[in-house]
């Protein structure tokens, strides 16, 4: 559905996109993630034809984005960042001005808007001037526009930003319903969403892809779980033998009170450090109250591959 | 035409007739070209000896009227857009820049035109206080009345260029009020003068003298072919500018 070959943009000699290639097929709901300024946004306004790139080539359903604009444009429903709206008109007036921009036929018009409204939770709402209403609201009235004309391609940027937990929770189902029939991209800095929503994950930070895979197998590529434990032993002694493991890359005492230390272990990647600790635990007749093992997380691939 | 181009331009002049402002210009217009009109009349009681339609199209307060009023009308049209970003949201719909140019250009147009729709009513009410003793002079109105469509025209695509350059709507209508006024008095300039070719190039320029001439019924076809390829070359200009806006965005 879309491929990108050696994307590249500059912003007054600033390289904003430096050189990333990715694809997306057909059905997939893909996370965009990145830290702010990773060029989420910029690629994301070039995958919409509104932002030339500076070089590489986009192709949507086999359409050069540059070439082919127009048809591309009508495929694609985009919800910009901080989501921008006619402020001086009535979500249903302008819901049905954005379907008979984008080209849908006056007869399918009526019954298009209702969906969009429907689906976005915005029945009650057609009759309100767009000025009036609250974040949550425009966020889904933008959505209810990139809906619109029954796009094959969804791009949302940030599609959750500012949203209450509510709002968060009911934008995801909707997401993941639409995801059903449309392919979407999404654009996010919240990990959880892409957990909880997308099938794969590409990671960009500084312009560039730091890594596009599945969740399973991003969070296998980082394995650094954790494992806390909360034993009677002086704290001293505990985290030098501790330390001596080495399925642990490193212990660090959490707190130490009335003899009992917590003791936060850190593995390796690809190591599980439950086994050897237990053992360890066991041999020194340390009184243990807590043991708990953290999985690595989105959060902790995020971390790793982004970080200064 | 395409039909994102009505669909635009209905979106457009709803942007207008939704705003304040639109009815500040008409009630001001209105409210001044209808003192302009009531003053000559009053004048014709006195005993002056030009005509209404000459103290109307070609008193000052008829220019400045159009200066100040065209800039407030075009301000608008695409610094709100850049401004509130809402300028994304038209070039990622499968519309095409000139759609959007001209859409814009014939919504303020179009507003123009309704404003001078009442001044209509002055000819017929000239007919009825002078029992139609003094005929209207028919040609002459129409050509006054075209040439009024031709400025208009001008005026509003420099407004509209104007308006493209900057997300700033105050900057937007300052920029189109030094264009039009340096145009009006460029061509003002050479009313004194010795003839000359700079002269004559004032004249081919002035607003003022075109209007003088249409007046007393002489048709030049020159006015006309310079607002309506002035119009187009602003309009091009501003066509270029989104794309070159796109670029360095």
């Amino acid at each position: 559905m879309i491929k990108v070959t050696g994307l590249h943009k500059k912003y007054s000699g600033l390289e904003a996109v430096a050189g990333i290639s990715f694809e997306v097929d057909q059905g997939e709901i893909v996370g965009f993630l990145g830290p702010n300024g990773a060029g989420k946004s910029s690629t994301m306004r070039m995958l919409t034809g509104y932002l030339p790139p500076s070089a590489g080539e986009i192709q949507i359903a086999g359409l050069d984005v540059l070439n082919h604009s127009l048809e591309v444009r009508k495929k694609v429903g985009y919800m910009a960042e901080n989501v921008p709206l006619y402020t001086d008109m009535y979500v249903g007036q302008f819901l049905r001005y954005r379907a008979a921009l984008k080209g849908v036929k006056s007869k399918d018009i009526k019954q298009r808007v209702d969906d969009s409204l429907e689906k976005c939770g915005l029945a009650d709402m057609r009759m309100k001037m767009i000025g009036n209403l609250s974040r949550g609201y425009r966020q889904r009235v933008g959505l209810a526009d990139a809906l619109v004309h029954d796009p094959d391609l969804l791009i949302l940027d940030e599609p959750t930003a500012g949203l209450d937990p509510n709002q968060i929770r009911s934008v995801r189902d909707l997401i993941k319903e639409l995801g059903e029939k449309h392919t979407i991209l999404l654009s996010t800095h919240i990990l959880p969403e892409v957990e909880m929503v997308c099938d794969r994950a590409i990671i960009i930070n500084r312009g560039r892809i730091e890594a596009s895979d599945t969740l399973e197998n991003l969070s296998r590529k980082v394995q650094s779980g954790s494992l806390n434990i909360e034993i009677k032993a002086s704290a001293q002694n505990a985290t030098e033998k501790l330390k001596q493991l080495d399925v642990l890359s490193s212990v660090r005492l959490k707190s130490d009170k009335d003899g009992w230390v917590m003791l936060e272990c850190l593995s390796k990647p690809g190591s599980d450090p439950r086994e050897a600790v237990d053992n360890l635990i066991k041999t020194q007749n340390w009184p243990l109250r807590e043991f708990h093992h953290n999985q690595a997380r989105l959060e902790d691939v995020f971390v790793e591959l982004t970080q200064e | 035409m395409t039909s994102a181009f009505f669909i635009q331009l209905r979106r457009e002049l709803g942007a207008i007739y939704n705003s304040p402002m639109a009815y500040v210009i008409f009630f001001f217009f209105t409210f001044i070209a209808g003192s302009i009109f009531y003053n000559n009349l009053q004048f014709l009681e006195m005993g002056a000896r030009i005509s209404v339609m000459q103290m109307f199209f070609l008193g000052v307060w008829f220019w400045m009227c159009l200066l100040i009023m065209i800039p407030l009308l075009t301000m608008r049209l695409f610094s709100e857009e850049y401004k509130t970003g809402t300028i994304e949201l038209l070039l990622t719909a499968p519309v095409s820049d000139w759609d959007i140019v001209l859409s814009k250009f014939f919504s303020a147009f179009l507003f123009y035109l309704t404003l001078w729709a009442p001044t209509v009513v002055y000819l017929l009410v000239f007919q009825w206080v002078t029992g139609g003793e003094i005929p209207v002079k028919i040609p002459n109105t129409l050509l006054c009345y075209l040439l009024v469509v031709l400025v208009g025209a001008f005026f509003v695509s420099v407004g509209l260029f104007a308006s493209s350059l900057t997300r700033n709507q105050a900057l937007a209508a300052f920029t189109t009020f030094a264009l039009l006024l340096g145009l009006f008095f460029l061509g003002l300039l050479g009313l004194n003068m010795e003839e000359s070719k700079f002269t004559a190039f004032m004249e081919y320029i002035s607003c003022y003298q075109h209007m003088r001439n249409y007046l007393e019924g002489i048709f030049d076809s020159r006015p006309v072919i310079f607002y309506l390829s002035g119009t187009l070359l602003f309009l091009a200009l501003t066509q270029r500018l989104m794309a070159v806006k796109k670029l360095k965005s």
